[in-house]
């Protein structure tokens, strides 16, 4: 820690101009293309410059901002605060006290792992989301500060005697940076399950995400974009209507291989390289192509497991792993979850062994759901989406022909998901199973629980049914349409097991 | 694991009949001057949409009661539903927890154990200083939807809570 001195302000090292001139540069690369955009069709000049020299003068004042930047970025500690300095303009100090520090994570894009530096990012356990980033520093310092703040994170939690108990001793062990990498990973993934994985991401999802990316561009220029083309396409309008027959699959098929190139892509680009390391202490993930990610989760911070499913993976025997971590930020967002696709059963079993070994024994009460979730769905997935295609028909007979083929099909898959939910509950663990066509399972420690909440709507209580949702800090899981009787006694069983708990849930 | 000695203990089955009931736990009711603040606010809500209403009937030639009628009885079916949905509103304070519970067509109560509070606070609104109301708002963890909100008390009485509440959560810390 001696060769730290962050007593007096820290700058990064001087590389960082280049990453921070090529985080600047999207801004950069955005203002340059609507200057093209505005002048699309005339002669190209500003005040008798060239495109190239209007180029060269966006880049040049980037660079100079970027070098500003960096001169004014400090780093350093006073007292028990670390605090970084930025901004051009205006200043901004940022103060993060010790204890207030939830992780220190180390990124590297790929301009970092080129220049040989890491980017420093601590969580906090403020609510208000700031830019806490110092992007580059080289990496030997990088870890030593990771080391450090984590270390004083610990002292100051001590000194301010949080951590009294016996215990102590311990979460101080597991709160460590969980120097895993000497270990075995337990899930890796060679090229060949990283196509699979690839090739089994959910490829509706990402097309819809690239169609709305590029729709979101499409319109911004639409005006630009368009407007030339304008006569052309009205002119054909009118073909293209009456051989939309023909153009709907192809534009399918279109979509479809687009959504899977890019699924490929993104899988590539996130997960190369994966590996996944668990043991009591917590779990650590590295993983990413340009951009080497290195997440950590110690032990105590872990909520629940969940993990995840889709009609191809389930083929291939994958699952999506997801460890859900207390992010005071965002509780039920996405934020602070450390994701592991092409997980295998096997490997499952090993993290659930390792987290909640508990999980195993014990008697489990079993809980299914009223009939009342499957007539919900019946209507608002199955008879009312009908009823709006059908009414589709006045455009074309094709339409209700599609909502004859939609009811029966949606029901198969609502009778399906219906008979798919259910819970288990022992003395110490929740397990939640839902979902036929992306199976879904939720395992969670009844002592992370935070509070829970019994609902009834006026459909329920003609039934004599309720629900029950369970609120941990990493998020929202709940149960519908149990009988009334059922779901007081778990809410009522759920408080008392949360009030005697010793254990804390962080 | 060495945890495994307090497991057992804890594995013994608890007889369903022996947990605290929730059910058998008297609710408090809120202050009287609750429901009327709520009407009040209800009531300024709907003269305002009246007023927009008004302006609006200028601008056609449909007769007024047509205009006014639906939404006088929407403004009649909204006092009728507040009026018998605020008994049902209350709140309880056990050894080990906090509860809340309201809703006439969405019934929910939700309880907040003190070992999970993060912090209490008291709000009081510019209707809550007209009628001297506040609610204790208790934070937990669990994000925004947890989070347990008692409105409807004097704010001497909500000053009470919120100090009982913050002893009684300090202990766990």
């Amino acid at each position: 820690m001696n060769n730290l001195n962050l007593n007096e302000p820290q700058r990064q090292s001087l590389v960082g101009v280049a990453v921070i001139f090529f985080k600047n540069l999207r801004v950069a690369a955005n203002i340059f293309i609507s200057v093209i955009l505005v002048q699309f069709g005339t002669e190209i000049s500003f005040w008798g410059l060239g495109l190239k020299e209007v180029g060269f003068i966006i880049a040049g004042l980037f660079l100079i901002i970027s070098y500003l930047q960096y001169r004014r970025f400090y780093f350093y500690v006073v007292d028990d605060k670390f605090i970084m300095e930025k901004g051009l303009l205006s200043r901004d100090r940022i103060t993060i006290p010790f204890d207030r520090i939830q992780t220190v994570n180390l990124n590297q894009n790929i301009i970092q792992q080129v220049l040989g530096v890491m980017a420093v990012k601590v969580d906090t356990a403020g609510s208000s989301e700031k830019e806490l980033e110092i992007s580059a520093l080289p990496k030997s310092y990088a870890r030593e500060l990771q080391n450090f703040l984590i270390e004083k994170k610990e002292e100051t939690k001590q000194e301010k005697g949080e951590l009294e108990t016996e215990t102590s001793e311990d979460e101080r062990e597991t709160n460590k940076t969980l120097d895993l990498s000497t270990k075995r990973p337990l899930v890796t993934l060679p090229i060949k399950d990283l196509l699979l994985v690839g090739l089994t991401e959910n490829h509706l999802r990402t097309g819809l995400l690239v169609f709305a990316v590029i729709n979101g561009y499409v319109w911004q220029f639409e005006e630009y974009l368009l407007k030339p083309f304008e006569p052309f396409l009205e002119e054909q309008a009118n073909t293209f209507m009456a051989s939309w027959l023909i153009l709907l699959p192809i534009a399918v098929l279109a979509f479809l291989f687009i959504s899977v190139l890019m699924s490929m892509i993104q899988s590539m680009l996130k997960y190369f390289n994966l590996e996944f390391f668990v043991d009591a202490k917590g779990v650590q993930l590295v993983s990413g192509l340009l951009k080497r990610a290195e997440y950590q989760i110690p032990n105590n911070k872990i909520q629940y497991l969940k993990w995840k499913s889709n009609p191809l993976r389930k083929l291939i025997g994958l699952r999506t792993l997801a460890v859900k971590q207390a992010s005071p930020e965002d509780a039920g967002g996405t934020k602070g979850v450390v994701r592991v696709p092409g997980c295998r059963d096997e490997q499952l079993e090993v993290v659930l062994d390792t987290f909640y070994p508990q999980a195993l024994e014990g008697t489990y009460t079993h809980y299914l759901p009223n009939k009342l979730l499957r007539l919900q769905h019946t209507i608002y997935f199955g008879i009312i989406p009908s009823i709006l295609i059908t009414g589709l028909g006045w455009f074309g007979w094709i339409f209700s022909l599609g909502a004859l083929l939609y009811l029966p099909i949606s029901l198969f898959f609502i009778k399906k998901y219906f008979y798919s939910v259910s819970m288990m509950v022992s003395s110490e663990m929740l397990i939640l199973k839902k979902g036929w066509v992306f199976p879904t399972r939720v395992a969670m420690p009844l002592y992370k629980l935070q509070n829970v909440k019994l609902t009834q709507s006026i459909f329920q209580k003609q039934r004599n049914l309720a629900s029950v949702t369970f609120y941990t800090a990493a998020g929202v899981e709940g149960f519908k349409h149990l009988p009334f009787e059922e779901a007081v006694e778990l809410y009522d069983f759920l408080l008392y097991k949360i009030e005697v708990e010793d254990r804390g849930w962080m | 694991m060495d945890l495994s000695k307090t497991m057992l203990l804890e594995n013994l089955d608890i007889n369903p009949e022996e947990l605290p009931q929730m059910e058998a736990v008297d609710f408090e009711s809120l202050e009287s001057d609750y429901l009327y603040m709520r009407l009040t606010a209800w009531g300024l809500f709907f003269l305002m949409a009246a007023g927009v209403l008004t302006v609006l009937l200028f601008t056609t030639d449909v007769a007024a009661w047509m205009y006014y009628t639906p939404w006088a009885a929407l403004f009649a079916l909204v006092f009728i539903f507040e009026i018998i949905g605020f008994k049902i509103k209350g709140y309880a304070i056990r050894q080990k927890d906090v509860s809340y519970k309201s809703g006439l067509i969405w019934f929910h109560m939700t309880s907040v154990p003190f070992n999970r509070i993060q912090h209490c606070e008291i709000s009081q609104g510019p209707l809550g200083r007209l009628f001297n109301l506040a609610s204790v708002k208790v934070y937990t963890a669990g994000g925004s939807g947890s989070d347990l909100s008692i409105s409807g008390l004097t704010k001497e009485r909500a000053q009470r809570l919120r100090d009982f509440i913050t002893k009684l959560s300090a202990e766990y810390e």
